[in-house]
């Protein structure tokens, strides 16, 4: 598959007997923003600990900007910003300092790109404020300045949303589109909240118990489970042929024996339950379904909520 | 290489613990020096009042030694700024060696901070007796001394890396170091073979004690596998480590 900014093939991780990471093949293509989905556990901050070397590989093998990770390691990740768990910064310092503990680290960073980064996310540059008195929302904002300082291609981003208020988050959530939109970022971001990377992804990957279970685009997502009208009837071929004949409905479809997905919002619910029953069709159930990625998630990690 | 260490000193010279603990550590010969001019009488001869000043800097250099390597690593893993320093991208191997720089460098001054005042000292207490050989006898021994207590105590790095969050353990093995590096001091001449063979209680041997040849080669080895092995189980366990 051509311009894929990372991908990984039968990635496995095994902490002793437990399976943390099982055979997960993940495609993030060039400038989009892929989500990793996943409940407490499942995976997601060790997938990402191994493309960045931080946590060693069981099984499998990655490639990143389309050359193995393995022994090219000194020349890909410093092509990549990343924040994992914790924005992790010395208290002591302030937060220009840090940046400029962290510039020296990185080495290849312009002079100025400590006071860039800084502005971008909004935070003062010459202030005394150490970093252990930062709020939370600025700590991880400084986690997001480190990230971007030396211009990477690839950002990978662990829960960046973690702990902010609606505010922050929706600030950071603009960032991260800005990044992928205007500058050409390609993100790799994991998030508890659905509703967030629902708003922001190009891609998903779902993840549970480290198995990859699905990866598609929020077009597809989109499409499976856009808002609807669900109605569970007894004689599923008598009921289409009267959403025809009577409401002149073809935008539905038959997904299981007896149930009906009905797209089309031009006859309200009460209608067509009043005309099934009229016409002799016993129904079970019939109700609108908003078909969002949690309700996706759900279906596909077998009931669970995220969280 | 240089941008890691340029890093380190950075941090270092933000963080009170290195003049808390140097400070702590010039204050023993300091006030030594000063209750050997004003309050007592110092011993009849220089070199019993130096072998004295050197089993003090024996006890207390390698205690906040102890302190700042476990603050070195230690922080680095509370304050999850270890997973930064890695995804920079910096080497491991870097990281542990930046460690070891910025832990020896203040060692080293430290170390140099002691001479000088116990070499001040020697000018004060015994000015008649105060000659060229005697500030190299001081230098000399003290260098030596400090030099093999640090090299000695590389475990501690290895201890720290292992360890992670955890602050204790890496203290209470500097503790017992600290301890069986003083109880070299006075080792009798039938444990002299056993204790030439400890790393710790070697260095006041070798750098303290009258002992035939024989053993001092036995010091030295025991004190150079101490550190070549704390520094390889270091560099080892650091790169099989998850974070």
């Amino acid at each position: 598959m051509a311009d894929l900014m990372v991908e990984t093939n039968g990635l496995t991780k095994q902490y002793g007997g437990q399976m943390a990471v099982n055979n997960v093949s993940l495609h993030v293509k060039s400038g989009e923003i892929y989500g990793l989905l996943g409940r407490n556990g499942a995976g997601k901050t060790t997938i990402m600990k191994m493309l960045l070397g931080l946590t060693s590989i069981t099984a499998g093998n990655v490639q990143l900007f389309g050359k193995p990770l393995n022994g090219n390691k000194n020349e890909l990740h410093p092509r990549i910003g990343s924040i994992i768990e914790t924005p992790g910064f010395y208290p002591n310092l302030t937060g220009y300092e840090n940046l400029k503990v962290f510039a020296n680290l990185k080495g290849k960073v312009s002079k100025s790109a400590v006071e860039n980064a800084l502005e971008v996310v909004n935070l003062p540059c010459g202030d005394s404020k150490p970093f252990a008195k930062y709020s939370l929302g600025m700590k991880q904002r400084l986690g997001i300045a480190n990230a971007i300082m030396n211009d990477p291609e690839l950002l990978i981003l662990d829960e960046p949303t973690n702990g902010l208020d609606p505010i922050g988050i929706a600030e950071i959530r603009n960032f991260i589109k800005d990044l992928c939109l205007r500058k050409g970022k390609t993100v790799l971001i994991s998030s508890h909240q659905l509703s967030e990377i629902e708003k922001i992804a190009d891609t998903i990957g779902i993840i549970h118990n480290g198995v990859l279970l699905e990866e598609c685009s929020m077009k597809e997502v989109s499409n499976i489970n856009r808002k609807h009208i669900c109605a569970t009837v007894s004689d599923v071929k008598k009921a289409v042929l009267l959403l025809e004949q009577k409401f002149n409905l073809v935008n539905y479809s038959v997904v299981e024996p007896d149930i009906i997905k009905i797209f089309d919002f031009s006859v309200d619910t009460g209608s067509i339950n009043k005309a099934f029953w009229e016409a002799g069709i016993e129904v079970a159930a019939i109700y609108i379904n908003s078909g969002n990625l949690e309700e996706h998630f759900r279906a596909i990690t077998g009931g669970n909520d995220i969280g | 290489m240089v941008n890691v260490f340029k890093a380190e000193l950075m941090k270092a010279k933000k963080s009170r613990i290195f003049i808390v603990s140097a400070l702590i550590v010039l204050l023993v010969p300091i006030f030594i020096v000063l209750k050997d001019l004003f309050l007592t009488r110092p011993p009849e001869h220089f070199m019993d009042w130096m072998k004295n000043g050197l089993m003090l800097n024996g006890i207390v250099l390698p205690i906040m030694s102890g302190f700042i390597i476990t603050f070195l690593i230690q922080r680095e893993y509370q304050d999850y700024t270890i997973i930064n320093v890695l995804t920079a991208p910096v080497s491991k191997q870097a990281f542990i060696t930046s460690k070891l720089f910025i832990w020896f460098l203040w060692y080293a001054i430290v170390l140099f901070a002691v001479e000088t005042i116990n070499i001040f000292g020697y000018f004060l207490i015994y000015r008649s007796a105060f000659e060229l050989d005697g500030i190299k006898l001081f230098i000399e021994c003290f260098t030596k001394s400090g030099l093999l207590s640090f090299v000695a105590s590389l475990p501690l790095l290895w201890i720290a890396v292992k360890q992670r969050k955890m602050f204790y353990p890496t203290i209470i093995l500097a503790l017992g170091f600290t301890v069986i590096q003083l109880a070299g001091v006075n080792t009798s001449m039938e444990m002299i073979p056993f204790a030439s063979a400890v790393p710790w209680s070697a260095v006041s041997i070798v750098s303290i004690s009258e002992v035939q040849a024989q053993y001092k080669v036995i010091c030295m080895a025991s004190i150079l596998i101490s550190g070549v092995l704390g520094l390889l189980l270091s560099c080892f366990t650091f790169n099989r480590q998850d974070q």
